[in-house]
């Protein structure tokens, strides 16, 4: 099995070095891992920290968003044949070793989509954090009918066939809910998996701020109702 | 007639005069091709006659189950602006896909790919959670 994991990344020199070290590459039942940094227009050092860390490196000439960059990661996934995808944040907020956890519903073929819910255990997290996510939550759930306890989680994992059938259209924040919105209408069997975050002061200035939901809302009715 | 009813007439064919002739320099410019060059030519100068012949939108406040043919005008300037906003934000967000299309495919052609070895290497960096 071909797994790759897709890091988005925009300007990470800060952490960018630290989490390619610290992401293992053998999993069980994986012949082959491939770490795909996707450098969404960055203008500081994380293209070369990529290329000196030895791993795939596509770069976009301008910055796109979240969206965008993980759209491209899907286009490489689906080129390349993998059979395993895993989106990973760049800003230093998820355990390593979260991702076999992640990962291994779908190489046991339970799930198509694995979810690492920050909220199933949110010890640690700012209580300001745990509203902002909540309320996407019931946004996500009002737009798309798919229920996730961490609808805005950057941990996840997708099956081969997921991979195939997920179309990215939004380009910055608001993907975390449009994947539910593909999630339900194709019909993907979705699991999720408890997962520490951690946060640093540098993550959190990086995450979503609350007041950003308006903006989600907006592109999140569009792509509902307007969307192509 | 009222002075200030005069001079608002006064400034609103002027401003008409200014956005037809807008359209009459793109259309030089070739900006504008002809049907849409009939279209502005039309819309202004129909403003322009609007505004002099007064009672002339009475029968569209009549239609629109109105009293005054201002209220008609009024009403019917507003749903335009919402729908030329509408069609504005569709557009921009259809071209902000296309722009990411773009950029995509121009990553995906210049991908540097390097397959990992495997090799066990367990991480030395302790996190803190």
């Amino acid at each position: 099995m071909k797994l790759a994991i897709l890091i988005p990344a925009y300007n990470e020199e800060k952490t960018l070095g630290f989490v390619l070290e610290s992401i293992p590459r053998r999993f069980p039942k994986i012949s082959q891992v491939e770490i795909v940094v996707i450098s969404d227009g960055s203008t500081d050092k994380t293209t070369e920290i990529a290329q000196k860390a030895g791993v795939t490196l596509i770069e976009h000439d301008l910055n796109r968003g979240l969206g965008g960059a993980l759209g491209t990661g899907f286009e490489y996934a689906r080129r390349h044949n993998f059979d395993v995808a895993l989106t990973f944040d760049a800003d230093g907020q998820h355990n390593p070793d979260d991702i076999w956890p992640v990962v291994r519903p779908i190489v046991r073929k339970y799930a198509d989509v694995v979810v690492g819910s920050r909220l199933k255990n949110h010890d640690g997290m700012p209580w300001y954090r745990v509203i902002g996510i909540w309320g996407l939550n019931l946004i996500t759930a009002i737009f798309f009918w798919v229920w996730s306890t961490d609808s805005q989680s950057g941990l996840r994992a997708f099956s081969k066939k997921a991979i195939s059938k997920i179309d990215i259209q939004s380009s910055k924040m608001e993907v975390s809910s449009e994947f539910f919105y593909e999630i339900g209408r194709k019909n993907l069997k979705m699991l999720e998996v408890p997962i520490k975050s951690i946060y640093t002061d540098y993550s959190l200035e990086k995450g979503q701020k609350n007041w950003n939901a308006l903006r989600i809302i907006g592109k999140l009715i569009y792509r509902r109702f307007f969307s192509k | 007639m009222h002075l200030s009813l005069a001079l608002i007439k006064i400034l609103f064919t002027l401003f008409a005069l200014f956005a037809w002739s807008r359209a009459v320099i793109r259309f030089y410019t070739k900006d504008l091709n002809l049907k849409e060059l009939l279209f502005w030519s039309v819309l202004w100068l129909l403003m322009i006659i609007l505004v002099f012949i007064p009672g002339k939108t009475n029968f569209l406040a009549k239609i629109l189950g109105m009293e005054r043919g201002n209220d008609a005008m009024f009403f019917l300037g507003i749903v335009a602006l919402f729908y030329a906003s509408y069609r504005l934000y569709v557009k921009a967000n259809e071209q902000e896909k296309e722009i990411t299309k773009l950029v995509r495919a121009l990553a995906l052609k210049n991908v540097i790919r390097k397959k990992s070895k495997i090799k066990v290497q367990k991480s030395k960096l302790k996190f803190k959670i």
